[in-house]
């Protein structure tokens, strides 16, 4: 192995550099980087490859004419979609936080082993199951209007599967007990002496979470939000299964380009779309934690 | 501003006693300080009258109002933390105002009330600033600020100062006192450090093991010591353990050839005698006397130079509490109520800086701990006499 | 505070808390206890609250040879099976790595390998389908295994690195004093510690590969048929019935290795996760 390029004193040396040069390995940045470069090169084959290729894909016509008109044909036909996407996200985490901030919140205070156990649930079903579970549940024949109708005595309710209230409602319980998860974390991590000191100077337990609870975990809420946001984006299976045919998630436009009309350039085009959308969710979010650093 | 009165606190957690029967009266103004070992109980209390433990029976009095079952956001007494608590995410005015705005305080008000308090604290200046930027002390006081500006009916300090540097604890410890003679706040103190309790409190309670021990001003507390705990937390490094005699006259203890009168126990049970080792004096022993190992005790009188009596002689105190041995003399104790005087033998010496404290063998049961500031070295024999009164018995 | 204000307030209390666990507990279990109804309802109509017909025949079916169920479950198992077993190949050595040595672009690295996850995957599997289609590997189980162990190596590789950073360096540095050779301390000293986190990252990328749909319906269709892509084709094509028992079929897994996992779910280990 290489030897230290640098006398250094055994003892004393700390952090990373420490633990190499600790380990006999001196100058071993490299040497580490041989065990990474496996997993690395399968992440840059299977992912980094087909990421440039829909970039390039989305701007090469089969033949290698530069062009834009899958751009074009993609806000043509899917513009109204691509404003849906956006907007039934934004619900979908308007709902997702304001669920995940109350259970948190109230957990934070109470100890509550039933509501524990329950609002992690969702967690282990897997999404595809979530889209058919809700099929089953929300659909105008289903198990909710049915014992809707027997409650409320009412004879026809309106199906929710194939409406976008079904669609915010699939994501929302599939998506609100890992931001839960995440919030109350954060919220248990928040020492009791900044809740205390709060109440102490009169604060009851609604002003303690909006100003003493939320800001110091506001790392954490913007990355269950950010991560909600992401999985909600570029989910297939749920609008696949739930929802209405008109208009419908950008992943199934993508889907169907492809799948029916062979339109590699156009989904491509829409997949560029949805990175934007992502980045620009990112960037602010990367800005705002610069600012507080 | 008001009174605190807190009757019979009982907490337990699971088996375990927090608070037992706790009853202190804390009159208006007054800054009590509660000490105890860590354990003792004393976060436990000042946490209860915050209302942050709910204890399972007592009451606590505000004044006239009983606010034993009032949530602590309605009682209007303010803590400052140990680890002061201060948002990260607010200013040093934001954190001081928040109770303020609480209270629905016009902004001027505020403004107004907020600068007050930080010429009080002297931070004039870092208004804008956020805690992280800040030292301890000035953390510290931010904290303090924050309490005071509510004008709270009791102001709670729970630990304030053990998480500063010794030389500023020192230099605080003194500013709070002034700050709370001069607002006339009804303080707790609470703190494990004996010596910042005596010297800043108008009254101390001790706590151990979530019983009140001992509850009076400071000097009564230091020169009269309840029982043997409270003895040996204020200051006593000294604890002999001498089984109990008796005889017509009454319970006494041998120590050193002394008669020292004890609290009347079984026949053979132990009584713990405790002193502070600055309040006992050192004299080496001018060699002649009783051989070179100067252990032990002979009863007889044994005439030694300058006035010091022979080993284990005590000396006739104004009340008779024990029978006048024959010879000693009745040396300048403390109020005139006599000595005790021992000998003993140097085994050895600590170096404390400004003072050298000795580990001193009397008789063969007893080791001493006494300072003195002169150099003494180990075998030589000694002589010790401690003012009667400063000689605890329990 | 009076007593009797005190009272209503605790009521009004007990009250919401019975509400709220109401109205979550329906809409947590209502899915899930249709999905399990169907799997058992040989008949039912509107607007019966229950099958009039119920009875373990589309179970029977699925396990029958008559379905394609079974053979979609091996399928699925074995590659699980087989992702896992790549993905622990990758990410062991790349966690060891990032969690003891100072890799160069170490920090851009790590998020590089986050991005599968934080990032829009669909049009990475339809631009890797067209690629897989040049090579001959659509259609076919080493495409969908490959496919599987993208999303997987996120899960596979973040797992490892914090589990190798959590058992303390000077735990090897004791074995190597006493005469262990570096890879020998590995294997005695620092692999037993770390079991229970790479059981953790196993029991993940297992799941996630049992799970996943889009990319093997999008690379594998229409020759390799996982669970996930039976379940879709059952429940677009309405037969909620053997939807329903793949779906359950599917999730009993999920729910026996998440309960395992529930001692590494708590709130304040994940939670630290996420800053």
């Amino acid at each position: 192995m290489e030897s230290p390029t640098q006398v250094q004193p055994r003892a004393g040396i700390a952090g990373r550099r420490g633990i190499a040069v600790r380990l006999g390995l001196g100058d071993a940045d490299y040497g580490g980087l041989l065990l990474v470069l496996p997993a690395l090169l399968v992440l840059l084959l299977l992912y980094v490859t087909p990421l440039v290729l829909s970039i390039y894909r989305s701007f090469v016509t089969e033949w290698g004419e530069l062009t834009t008109e899958f751009y074009r044909k993609a806000f043509d036909f899917y513009f109204e979609d691509m404003l849906y996407t956006v907007g039934i996200t934004t619900v979908v985490l308007v709902c997702v936080f304001a669920v995940s901030v109350t259970i948190a919140s109230y957990l934070r205070f109470v100890d509550w082993p039933l509501l524990n156990f329950l609002y992690r649930i969702p967690l282990f079903i897997p999404f595809l199951i979530v889209g058919h579970a809700m099929r089953v549940f929300l659909a105008p024949h289903g198990t909710m209007n049915l014992l809707l109708a027997r409650v409320l005595g009412v004879e026809e309710l309106p199906g929710l599967a194939f409406h976008w209230t079904g669609l915010v409602l699939s994501y929302v319980w599939k998506q609100f007990p890992f931001a839960t998860l995440l919030t109350l974390g954060a919220f248990k991590s928040i020492n009791d002496s900044y809740i205390e000191a709060a109440q102490n100077l009169g604060a009851g337990r609604v002003r303690v979470v909006f100003q003493v609870l939320l800001p110091m975990a506001r790392p954490t809420v913007l990355v269950a939000l950010v991560l909600t946001y992401v999985t909600t984006m570029g989910s297939l299976t749920i609008p696949l299964l739930v929802g209405p045919a008109r208009p419908v998630m950008l992943p199934v436009d993508m889907a169907f380009r492809v799948t029916y009309f062979n339109d590699w350039g156009t989904a491509n085009a829409l997949g560029v779309v949805s990175y934007l959308l992502v980045i620009v969710v990112a960037y602010y979010y990367l800005r705002h934690l610069l600012k507080e650093s | 501003m008001a009174s605190l009165r807190t009757v019979g606190l009982v907490k337990t957690y699971g088996n375990v006693y927090a608070l037992r029967d706790v009853s202190l009266d804390v009159a208006e103004g007054e800054l009590v300080a509660v000490l105890g070992p860590s354990g003792s109980g004393k976060s436990t209390f000042v946490r209860a009258v915050a209302g942050f433990v709910k204890v399972d029976s007592g009451a606590i009095h505000l004044g006239d109002r009983d606010v034993t079952r009032v949530p602590p956001e309605k009682r209007n007494t303010a803590m400052v933390f140990q680890n002061y608590a201060l948002w990260p995410h607010m200013t040093v005015a934001q954190n001081i105002a928040y109770g303020l705005r609480i209270r629905r305080w016009t902004e001027d008000a505020i403004r107004r009330k907020v600068a007050w308090a930080l010429e009080l604290v002297d931070l004039v200046g870092l208004e804008n600033r956020l805690p992280s930027q800040l030292s301890g002390g000035q953390q510290q006081r931010v904290a303090l600020a924050r309490a005071l500006v509510v004008d709270p009916d009791v102001l709670l300090l729970d630990e304030p100062l053990s998480n500063l540097d010794a030389k500023i604890r020192y230099r605080i410890r003194f500013e709070i006192k002034k700050l709370q003679k001069q607002l006339k706040l009804t303080t707790i103190y609470i703190t494990h450090d004996q010596e910042e309790a005596l010297s800043i409190a108008d009254k101390v309670a001790i706590l151990d093991r979530g019983q009140l021990l001992q509850y009076g001003a400071p000097q009564e507390v230091y020169a009269r010591p309840a029982n043997a705990f409270v003895a040996e937390f204020i200051g006593a490094s000294t604890v002999v353990r001498v089984p109990v005699r008796r005889d017509a006259q009454g319970s006494f203890i041998d120590l050193g050839g002394a008669r020292i009168p004890a609290p009347a126990k079984a026949e053979g049970e132990e009584a713990m005698v405790i002193f502070r080792a600055d309040e006992m004096e050192l004299e080496p022993e001018q060699g002649a006397g009783a051989g070179g190992t100067g252990a032990g005790a002979t009863s007889a009188g044994v005439p030694g130079a300058a006035g010091t009596a022979a080993a284990g002689v005590d000396v006739p105190a104004a009340a008779g509490a024990a029978t006048p041995d024959a010879g000693g003399t009745d040396g300048p104790g403390g109020d005139g109520t006599g000595f005790y005087v021992f000998r003993g033998t140097v085994v050895e010496s600590m170096y404390l800086g400004a003072r050298v404290r000795y580990e001193v063998r009397v008789g063969d049961q007893a080791t001493f701990f006494v300072d003195s500031q002169r150099a003494i070295p180990p075998g030589q024999p000694v002589s010790l006499r401690i003012d009667r009164e400063k000689l605890y018995v329990f | 505070m009076n007593a009797h204000a005190l009272n209503l307030a605790r009521i009004a209390h007990m009250t919401l808390r019975i509400a709220g666990v109401t109205v979550l507990g329906f809409f947590i279990f209502g899915p899930l206890a249709s999905v399990a109804i169907w799997s058992v309802a040989l008949q039912w109509y509107w607007p019966h609250a229950l099958p009039q017909e119920v009875g373990l025949r589309y179970w029977v079916d699925a396990f029958s040879g008559r379905s394609s169920v079974w053979s979609a479950l091996t399928t699925s198992l074995w590659v699980a099976v087989i992702v896992v077993a790549c993905a622990l190949a990758l990410s062991v050595p790349a966690g060891y790595a990032f969690a003891r040595f100072r890799i160069p672009l170490g920090r851009l690295l790590l998020v590089l390998f986050l991005m599968p996850k934080a990032f829009p995957q669909l049009p990475i599997f339809i631009n890797l389908a067209e690629v897989f289609y040049r090579y001959n590997l659509a259609g076919t189980v080493p495409g969908v295994i490959l496919v599987h162990l993208i999303a997987s190596l996120v899960y596979a590789v973040w797992i490892t690195t914090a589990t190798f950073r959590s058992v303390p360096v000077e735990l090897e540095e004791a074995a190597i004093n006493l005469g262990d050779s570096r890879l020998k301390a590995f294997f005695r000293i620092t692999l037993p510690l770390a079991l229970p986190g790479i059981i953790a990252s196993s029991i993940f990328v297992f799941l996630h590969s049992l799970d996943e749909f889009t990319g093997t319906f999008l690379v594998g269709a229409p020759y390799v048929q996982t669970l996930p892509v039976l379940m879709y084709t059952a429940s677009m094509g309405y037969n909620m019935q053997m939807a329903s028992v793949i779906a359950i079929l599917l999730t009993i897994p999920a729910v026996v290795f998440m309960a395992i996992l529930e001692r590494f779910l708590r709130a304040e280990y994940i939670g630290r996760l996420g800053v």
